[in-house]
This record gives structure tokens, sequence and C-alpha cells, in this order.
């Protein structure tokens, strides 16, 4: 519909300023480029695990106060996905989990435990725009494998257009 | 009049999508585990014993075995943990007691005679949490040393140290 405007007004400009049709092609080519923008919100501090009663092991600590937005105009469909894996292996005794709560139409996986493999979190993402989806992050501590101590975690997301 | 060129626009819209296109962001996740170093003891309070001649002229000493105590740990500083071990006060004369923990996975247990000096009863205790291990305590009357006396009560204090 645009385009026929546009060519109505073209024609109409030439017609007035020269009174006569020339015809002449001209051939614009333009790209619209593929765009699969993923961002997160800050990186997360996690409150220091509780100190476990004598005999139990650490409880699990849970963290929410992140998210991620994305833009992507694949043309394959609803069939962009966010994977994610850690960019090193866990300090030994470590677990992460995350669940990524997914934009409208897609399909979040449940809670997953990362590895330094990817892992797809949300399928079935469709073309569009979408703000502050809930990242929930979970880390386990095992007693028996996990000394004291500080340490940071880096976990990549990817979102993947469709092939 | 220069001709004026008329100019007739056919547009081709061209548009292409690459395909197989990705972004990707990182999280740094900041974690802290805590020093943990845990130990108690689950007592089977009162606990008592009763302690008396099988039969007149028999042995002069008599025993009585008890359970039902338990002690559970946490530990995650080192593999090398041991468990102290003494008596609060002295006992009366004629009344000796001995403990004896079981033991968890890779930690090694030894029986003690109870004196108001720590021992290690338990030793290379390693990380982990421990639940609800088996306290063992044996009461000793030797008649031949003992006063007839009315209830008397012994408390023992256990400590978990580094065994390095």
């Amino acid at each position: 519909m645009n385009f026929n405007k546009l060519l109505l007004g073209a024609i109409g400009v030439i017609a007035l300023q020269s009174g006569a049709l020339i015809g002449v092609d001209q051939t614009l080519n333009y790209t619209v480029p593929a765009v699969s923008s993923l961002t997160l919100s800050g990186d997360v501090t996690f409150p220091e695990f509780a100190t476990p009663a004598p005999g139990e092991n650490f409880a699990p600590v849970t963290d929410s106060s992140s998210s991620y937005s994305l833009s992507a105009n694949s043309s394959g469909g609803a069939n962009s996905t966010i994977s994610a894996k850690l960019s090193a292996a866990a300090p030994s005794g470590l677990e992460v989990a995350v669940t990524l709560a997914a934009p409208t139409g897609a399909t979040s996986a449940s809670e997953t435990t990362l590895s330094t493999s990817d892992q797809t979190l949300v399928s079935e993402i469709g073309s569009g725009s979408s703000l502050d989806q809930a990242i929930t992050y979970s880390i386990k501590a095992d007693l028996a494998s996990t000394p004291p101590g500080a340490s940071t975690v880096v976990v990549t997301y990817t979102l993947v257009g469709a092939q | 009049m220069k001709a004026l060129r008329g100019i007739l626009l056919l547009l081709f819209a061209s548009c292409r999508l690459l395909e197989g296109s990705s972004g990707s962001a990182q999280h740094s996740l900041n974690i802290s585990v805590p020093p943990v170093c845990a130990l108690s003891v689950w007592d089977y309070s009162p606990f008592q014993y009763d302690i008396y001649p099988v039969f007149p002229g028999g042995p002069t000493y008599s025993a009585v075995q008890d359970g039902n105590s338990t002690f559970s740990i946490s530990n995650n500083i080192d593999s090398n943990r041991v468990i102290l071990c003494r008596l609060s006060g002295e006992l009366p004369n004629g009344i000796s007691i001995t403990a004896k923990l079981k033991a968890p996975p890779g930690a090694v247990s030894q029986q003690i005679g109870m004196t108001t000096s720590d021992q290690i009863v338990l030793s290379s205790i390693g990380m982990g949490a421990f639940a609800n291990y088996q306290i063992i305590y044996f009461v000793y009357g030797d008649y031949a040393a003992m006063k007839a006396q009315p209830r008397f009560s012994a408390r023992a204090v256990y400590t978990l140290i580094s065994g390095s």
C-alpha cells in the first residue's frame, strides 16, 4: 500500500515539473539487517549461603533480580532460541541452575542446571521485541566438596536466529 | 527547454534477511560460601544408669551400655577434622565411663576412657554433612572402690577442631 502511494506521488511531482513523462527505471536496493540482539540486566551478587545446622547441607539460594531483553527478526518464523552455558566449569561442588521467563508465544524450559555446553532455555521465539523477561537463578553448594570462599561464575547467553 | 527527465520509479524491494544470526550477552554471578564447622550432640537426656551388683559375692564390677545419643557434623573447612571429648568434672571413685563414636565414611573412631582432659575420639573427619551418628557409652562401677552415693551426673564435652 505504501509503495503505491509513493509511486503515485513520484509520478505527480514529475508531471508538475516537466509536463512530460519519460519512462526510466531505477532500481533501489536496500537491505534489512538481521537483528538478533540480546541484553541482560546487571550482574548478580548472591547473598552468602546460610550456615547450615550440624548434619545438614547448604540450602539453595535463589535470585530473581535480573532480566533479559531481546529483539529479533528472524525470517525462519518463530524458531529463534536462547541458549546458555558457563564460560568455565563451576567451582567444585557448586551448581548453577536457571529459568528464563518466555516472551509471548515462546516456550521456556524448566529449571536447567548449567554446564559448559550450550543448553536451550527458551525456544519458539518469534520476530519482535521483548523487554525485561525474568531470569531466576538457583545456586546449590555441597559441603562435601565446596570449600569456603568467594567465586564468580560467568554465564553466556546466546540468541540464535532460525536457520 | 531541456527535456526534463521523467522518472518512473519502479521499486524493487529487495529485502534480504540474514539467517542464522546470533547475539550474545554475559552475566557474572558472584557467589560466596562461608566456612562451616558445626557439631551438635543430641543426648538421650537425662540418660540414667543404675549400677548394682549382679548377686552377692559375684563380680565386684558392673557395666551398663547406652547407645541412644547421637552427634551431627557439618564441615567444609578441611578433610582432617577431629572431635575431642572430655568430662566436665571428675567422676566419683569407682566410676568410669568410656565413649565411642560411630565413624562417618573415611573417619577413624577410637574408644576412650573419659577424663577431664581432651582426648581424640574421632579423627580424619572429611568435608560434608553427617547426621545422627551414634555415640556409645559404657559406664563401669567398681564396688571395691565405690561408696554408696545418691545419683550423680556427668557431662561430656565435645569439640570439633582441625586435626592439623
